[in-house]
């Protein structure tokens, strides 16, 4: 492994990186001697005691000195006691690590703590008296030959094993000396490359003479031509050495071409690779992240009194250092309210039979280009009818609807914020605040969270995160000739819109896409920003959607420029004064596209008054709103219709005949017709025939949907009139609309 | 010795060394001088200097990108050596008045100079040229300069008096501690 540079970091700060990963060893180190005794095992927790001692003397920490001194005694009489830690001496023990832990990030920091040092010393000395050191301990013969406990602790990669327990949050990262060797050796090549480069410019250098001298003899050419005596042959002559000229040339620019083009691909391939190989570096094993929880689950587990154990799989799974920083509270929350709801207590699990021991399984793998995290726990489940219970008490749902919503809608109300199960408030749990904390933390990152759960069996957390967040999948647009990225994974839809569209609703400018009306601010005006908007651009106004449910923004800019990978950049520190932006990128032409922080701009966007004022809500809704009049005499069919059409933002009435639709017709005014074919009373063909001899009525576009298929009927159909045939046979939703948009021009 | 004297000499290494320490001596005799290599570089009319071990690196002028923001000394952003650097408004934030057009932001006559900020940051300032660097004795600067209209005192560590193409030019020299802490307070860092 290849140490940080230490020479540019102060002895304090080397102290920090070192007492850090020593309280992690230990902390591992005595899980599994509460397990039972090893030799083996006290001597390396004892080993790192001493070297921390050593390692506090070297920085004048007194209080680590102090600590560490006194947990080596202990560790050390307990050793030769020849027995196991009991579980009094771990809390103990514990509390000392955690002691140490903060008395030496005070040190460092140079901050005051509130650690009584004194005290937790002496009690370490009370410990090693001989009626503490007998109680409630499981002992064994012979320490000696004992070999340590097997745990998941014992299989879980120590700092010193890996060389990559690298504290998250950090901003040093150590990095395998193989990957080290990997960019040197690519920077090596790109290096040779530019050499490549060079012999490229000598090789234009040639081809430019060769060329001079062709212009050189065309001049030459020319002042013969001037000369009415002038010699065939001399011209013959000039024009086939000029010939051979070319033809070099022209090989010369064919290798040149072409080796220039390998180059290129070598170029991009190395770049790519390079790129690669730095994303990897910045990867930390998910396992830096899940180590930590073994203690976690081991103090909750004392303090519920519940007897619980965490199993970690697929721990080495590498992931951005950046999302571990992010994934930590979630992970602790999830942690936390698995112990506290999900595991029943010993006496819960006795009574339905299950084993006594609670299991919370920490899960990390690949799936395509995500990284997925799976916190489960084999406790009582969700409770359904609770979730639903909850959700009538709170108004999130009505009774006469509780029954309609599906099994993931009622277990999502969890993400709700203030939706807890949980009958009691705890130090732990119970405020009904934290799920939709986690839901909303994990979104900000382009994650998401799933919780699946059976009764009495599991419930099972499903975190979906990006693997970096160093490169994010992004929508570039231009506004005010600037470049801006929005997030992908932010975005809800894009679209255009019409200026005359925009109404101002109790001040705001809003417009409405697809049924949804939502508060429209053009960026330009938004960010004051100088430059003129490109002309004839102002009939079709690209907008993006962006927001939650009822709090959706259409945001105006000037040209949506394609997806693209980006590779985000910090802007510094001084970028405070930078609205709404939350890094940046380069892009090929040199220029910086800004990466749009889309939480703080709807923020701002809230309050972002306009100018306009030109219609009222209602009016809006109804100039909007177009309104189609369905004629279909099958239930299911019409309502499917009805369903779909309203979905996509329309107004829609329903008859159930031609009869029916034709007097609707005469009644209200509509923008488009749909109708079947065979209805009793009077049929679709009638319906439009009669619809076509009506001035009132003749204009009005005209879809046919129908089960009969053949060319015959497609004929009869358009020949009275309609404007589509659609056969129900391949009726989909998305040509249905199509056909809309195009009838309606919309 | 004079320089001619060494031409007549066979070069060999101890000719080089005697040379070298002659020339050290030279600068340790002057004593109480303190000397700095500063870089002179010019703003509108203006010569200014700032401590050659304040600047990272010196580009030509590239087109800036413009982040929406109402911070007036914000000039926009350049990509340089694989990293998003911010460019400044050097005049702004010396005058509180930006001697730049909306043309002048464009022109590629102008350099962006990268000073080294006390927190391992560069930051860009657009310049209209650089030219050169300047051996300065600081013991020749000039504290009082009634001469300055507009220019914030408190950025001023001193004037030197410089004969530039026959003319007596002052130099001014820059407090660049004071304009970071300045700047950091007008950006809210």
């Amino acid at each position: 492994m290849v140490r940080p540079n230490y020479d540019k970091m102060s002895l304090t700060e080397i102290f920090q990186l070192d007492s850090k990963e020593r309280i992690a060893t230990l902390n591992k180190k005595l899980l599994i001697l509460e397990k039972g005794p090893s030799q083996e095992i006290f001597n390396d927790a004892m080993r790192e005691a001493h070297s921390l001692k050593a390692a506090a003397r070297v920085v004048g920490c007194q209080e680590v000195q102090a600590l560490s001194h006194k947990i080596e005694d202990l560790l050390e009489t307990i050793k030769n006691t020849k027995q196991a830690v009991t579980q009094s001496q771990a809390d103990l023990i514990f509390k000392a690590f955690d002691a140490l832990e903060q008395t030496a990030k005070a040190f460092v920091s140079s901050t005051a703590h509130s650690i009584d040092v004194e005290s937790i010393t002496k009690l370490l000395d009370d410990a090693k008296t001989p009626s503490t050191l007998t109680d409630n301990v499981p002992s064994s013969n012979n320490i000696n030959e004992q070999k340590p406990p097997k745990t998941d602790v014992d299989t879980m990669p120590t700092v010193h094993q890996t060389g990559d327990i690298k504290e998250i949050g950090q901003s040093t990262i150590r990095i395998d000396i193989d990957k080290l060797d990997r960019l040197m050796n690519l920077s090596g090549e790109l290096y040779t490359r530019s050499l490549y480069l060079e012999q490229k410019y000598s090789s234009s250098k040639v081809l430019l003479k060769q060329l001079r001298t062709l212009q050189t003899r065309t001049g030459e050419l020319r002042v013969l031509a001037t000369n009415p005596n002038i010699n065939v042959d001399l011209i013959h002559n000039w024009l086939s050495q000029n010939d051979n000229e070319l033809q070099k040339m022209q090989q010369n620019i064919q290798v040149y071409t072409r080796s220039l083009q390998q180059t290129i691909l070598d170029f991009s391939h190395l770049t790519t690779q390079l790129q690669d190989e730095v994303m990897q570096s910045r990867m930390l094993p998910i396992s830096t992240l899940f180590d930590y929880q073994h203690r976690v689950v081991r103090d909750l587990s004392r303090e519920l009194s519940k007897n619980i154990t965490l199993k970690v799989q697929g721990g080495s799974t590498p992931v951005d250092r950046e999302i571990l920083e992010v994934l930590k509270d979630p992970l602790a929350h999830l942690i936390r309210n698995a112990c506290d709801h999900g595991i029943e207590d010993p006496r819960a699990r006795a009574r339905e039979k299950k084993a006594q021991e609670g299991t919370i399984k920490l899960i990390s793998y690949y799936q395509g280009d995500r990284v997925i995290v799976v916190v489960e726990d084999d406790g009582k489940g969700i409770p359904l009818d609770q979730l639903r219970e909850i959700a009538l008490e709170k108004g999130i749902a009505k009774k006469e609807e509780i029954n309609r919503y599906s099994y993931q809608q009622v277990l999502d109300w969890v993400f709700l914020p203030g939706f807890s199960t949980s009958q009691s408030v705890s130090t732990l749990s119970g405020r009904g605040i934290g799920l939709d904390v986690v839901g909303s933390n994990l979104k900000k990152i382009g994650g998401n969270i799933k919780v699946e759960t059976k009764r009495n069996e599991h419930t099972r957390f499903i975190l979906s995160l990006p693997l970096t967040l160093s490169v994010v999948k992004c929508l570039l647009v231009e506004v005010a000739k600037e470049f801006f990225c929005f997030p992908l994974t932010r975005i809800e839809s894009t679209n255009t819109i019409k200026r005359k569209e925009i109404k101002t609703i109790e001040g705001q400018s809003s417009v409405s896409i697809r049924g949804e009306i939502m508060a429209v601010v053009d960026l330009n005006d938004f960010w004051q920003m100088d430059k003129l908007r490109p002309s004839g651009n102002e009939q079709n106004l690209p907008v993006v959607v962006i927001g939650e449910r009822h709090e959706r923004f259409a945001f105006i800019v000037d040209r949506f420029l394609g997806e693209k990978e980006i590779v985000v950049k910090t802007l510094g520190k001084r970028a405070n004064k930078v609205a709404e932006v939350s890094g940046g990128t380069m892009l090929e032409n040199k220029k910086v596209a800004f990466i749009i922080d889309t939480e703080k701009l709807t923020n701002a966007a809230k309050n972002y008054a306009t100018k306009d004022q030109t219609s009222t809500l209602s009016e809006i809704i109804t100039t909007t709103k177009k309104k189609i009049l369905v004629v279909e005499d099958t239930l299911t069919v019409r309502e499917l219709e009805r369903k779909t059409l309203e979905r996509h933002g329309y107004d829609v009435k329903t008859a159930v005949d031609g009869l029916e639709g034709l007097g609707l017709l005469k009644q209200e005014s509509f923008d488009l017709v749909i109708t079947d074919i065979e209805m009793p009373r009077m049929d679709g063909i009638e319906m439009v025939r009669c619809m076509k001899k009506e001035p009132k009525l003749n204009n009005i576009p005209t879809v046919i949907i129908s089960y009969k298929e053949s060319d015959e009927d497609k004929r009869k159909g358009l020949e009275v009139g309609a404007d589509r045939y659609i056969s129900k046979g391949k009726y989909e939703t998305k040509v249905l609309i199509e056909a809309i948009h195009k009838l309606l021009g919309a | 010795m004079n320089e001619k004297d060494y031409s007549k000499l066979i070069v060999s290494k101890d000719v080089l060394k005697n040379r070298a320490l002659f020339f050290a001596k030279q600068i340790t005799n002057k004593g109480d001088q303190k000397w700095f290599k500063g870089v002179h570089f010019k703003m509108g009319d203006e010569h200014y200097i700032i401590k050659l071990e304040d600047l990272k690196e010196v580009v030509p002028f590239e087109p800036l990108s413009k982040p929406p923001s109402d911070a007036q000394n914000i000039l926009g952003y350049i990509t340089t050596r694989g990293e998003i650097r911010l460019v400044l408004d050097l005049q702004y934030l010396l005058t509180k008045k930006s001697s730049l057009s909306s043309t002048d932001k464009e022109d590629k006559e102008k350099t962006i100079i990268f000073w080294n900020l006390q927190d391992n940051e560069v930051c860009g300032f657009l310049v209209s040229k650089v030219l050169g660097v300047y051996l300065c004795d600081q013991n020749l600067a000039q504290y009082s300069i009634p001469t300055l209209q507009g220019l914030a005192q408190e950025y001023v560590q001193g004037i030197f008096e410089e004969k530039i193409d026959g003319q007596v030019v002052p130099l001014i020299w820059l407090n660049v501690r004071k304009l970071q802490s300045e700047l950091d307070k007008s950006l809210k860092v």
